[in-house]
């Protein structure tokens, strides 16, 4: 399935309630943004806590 | 004319008294009813406030009380809390929302300072978009070609500073709002660290991304507000409580042997030509100037923008439900479809995103143990057109929203010092911007390099056509 109908899917199955006309254009401007999500996933470090800045910026300028 | 000189050179002639708080609100004033009709940066004009608040700023001044910003006028993005001043956040959801009862922090300190607030500025609706591009209030016109986006979120402050409509605004910067439009208009903007700067009374749009910062037209005068703004606030959970130093002692310090770590290898993938060469040109003066530039790889870098997409919809998804909850058919196009696309964020996307952001910080922090600064373009693109959602930058196309937001959003995503400044102009004649950007509250060593650089430079001292 091409990317461009494989986000058209997604986006109808996530509950996206977008105009049909818009879906093109969105998919355009910010397909590569949508489609890399599941990189993130895939790329997460196993060791690494989620980021705190309020914690970790203190911390390390103290 | 008193708005031509800069925030420095301004309240240095108020302190030696060579023209009046009063003098300089009137032309202030002036000067916004005569062309912020062409411009469009203001939501308010609160002449009656300021004129009082320059009659406080004259006796002051005369008592030798004077703060340091005794008589300047500012602007105030018009998502932070001005007393009396129903806040449009950008958005015709929040129309007929009533009057803030109490200042922001932010807004507060520079009162307290002594600055004249003048009005409060257009942006981007909600502050989630960079262009500033805004249909329902109207876009700001970038001062240097009226067709261009001024940038955003804090397009109507990047907008009347570079129009020299008011020497110094407040912005808000989630990921690059501050610096977008500082790189677009042609002036200086600071990103401070998360933390330095308290966000109390600003309206949230991603928590854990969010800063408030100044925007002005050299390093000196972003070095002088940052000292006004700084601090902790017990008010705001994210507050630093580390001392604020004397950020204008920096502006003594010259940059020989400064370390400046450029990500060359991501910073060239997605940039204009022009831009290019102006950061080349602008490394080879600091490099004038004494400092060493070497090249680094910064592997996370190539996530960093859907590392800032699911960690900024999500957020703002939670953040602005409520506000936009009743009122939706109110809300603009672009929002919408942010809001609508944030249902495609799940939680693992999220946290996956939170995951890499300590893995990418990690990694900025291990080149910033053996460089003092990162340098970067401010932006890999000069101002676009209104209309334009995608580009053709070097042979391909790009989303606009992406690429404007590709530099500046690795420093929301790990909270580090990022300053933005002129650094040269495209041959049709837009403003060109370099970032710097350093340790955790290590503004110091960024305005300290970024003052250098504009000692040796011109680019912040032109002006846009009237």
């Amino acid at each position: 399935m091409p990317d461009r109908e494989r986000l058209r899917h997604r986006m109808a199955a996530a509950g996206v309630d977008l105009p049909l006309e818009m879906i093109d254009l969105v998919i355009a401007a910010g397909g590569a943004t949508i489609s890399a999500l599941d990189e993130l996933v895939v790329l997460a470090p196993p060791d690494a806590e989620p980021f705190v800045p309020a914690r970790q910026l203190s911390d390390d300028a103290a | 004319m008193p708005l031509d000189r800069s925030l420095a050179e301004l309240a240095a002639m108020l302190r030696r008294r060579e023209t009046t708080a009063v003098d300089v609100t009137e032309a202030c004033l002036g000067t916004i009813r005569e062309r912020d009709g062409a411009t469009h940066a203001f939501v308010t004009v609160t002449a009656d406030d300021a004129r009082a608040a320059a009659r406080a700023a004259d006796a002051a001044l005369a008592a030798g009380k004077a703060g340091p910003l005794a008589g300047v006028p500012v602007a105030v993005k018009d998502l932070f809390a001005v007393r009396g001043v129903v806040r449009s956040n950008g958005s015709a959801v929040c129309d007929g929302d009533h009057p803030a009862t109490a200042d922001a922090a932010v807004v507060a300190r520079l009162r307290a300072a002594g600055a004249v607030v003048v009005g409060t500025t257009h942006l981007h609706e909600l502050a989630f978009g960079p262009t500033g591009v805004n249909p329902a209030l109207g876009t700001p016109a970038n001062p240097w070609q009226a067709r261009r986006v001024p940038g955003g979120s804090s397009s109507g402050s990047g907008a009347a500073v570079a129009a020299r409509l008011v020497p110094a605004a407040l912005g808000s910067d989630t990921g690059g709002s501050i610096r977008v439009p500082a790189s677009f208009c042609g002036i200086t903007g600071l990103k401070p660290t998360y933390g330095r700067v308290s966000r109390t009374g600003m309206t949230p749009l991603s928590w854990s991304l969010d800063h408030a910062g100044p925007l002005a037209r050299t390093v000196e005068d972003v070095a002088i507000l940052l000292g006004v703004l700084a601090g902790h606030d017990p008010a705001d959970p994210t507050s630093a409580r580390l001392p604020v130093p004397d950020y204008t002692r920096a502006l003594g310090q010259g940059i020989r042997g400064l370390r400046i770590a450029v990500p060359r290898a991501f910073c060239t993938t997605v940039l204009d030509d022009e831009v290019g060469a102006a950061f080349e040109a602008a490394l080879g003066t600091l490099e004038s100037a004494g400092a060493r530039v070497r090249d680094v790889d910064i592997p996370t870098l190539r996530r960093a923008s859907p590392m800032l997409g699911a960690t900024i919809m999500s957020e703002a998804l939670s953040a602005l439900g409520p506000l936009v909850a009743a009122r939706r058919e109110q809300l603009g196009v672009e929002v919408r479809v942010y809001l609508e696309l944030a249902k495609l964020v799940t939680a693992e996307h999220y946290l996956a995103a939170q995951r890499l952001r300590s893995r990418l910080y990690g990694e900025m922090r291990d080149v910033l143990a053996r460089a003092d600064v990162l340098a970067t373009p401010a932006t890999p693109i000069a101002a676009t057109r209104v209309e334009e959602l995608v580009i053709r930058v070097a042979g391909a196309d790009v989303g606009v929203v992406e690429t404007i937001c590709r530099l500046t959003g690795p420093f929301n995503l790990t909270g580090l010092p990022a300053l933005a400044l002129p650094c040269g102009f495209t041959r049709d004649g837009r403003p060109i911007g370099l970032q710097l950007a350093g340790r955790p509250f290590d503004e110091e060593t960024v305005i300290a390099a970024g003052h250098v650089f504009q000692r040796l430079s011109d680019w912040h001292l032109r002006q846009p056509p009237r």
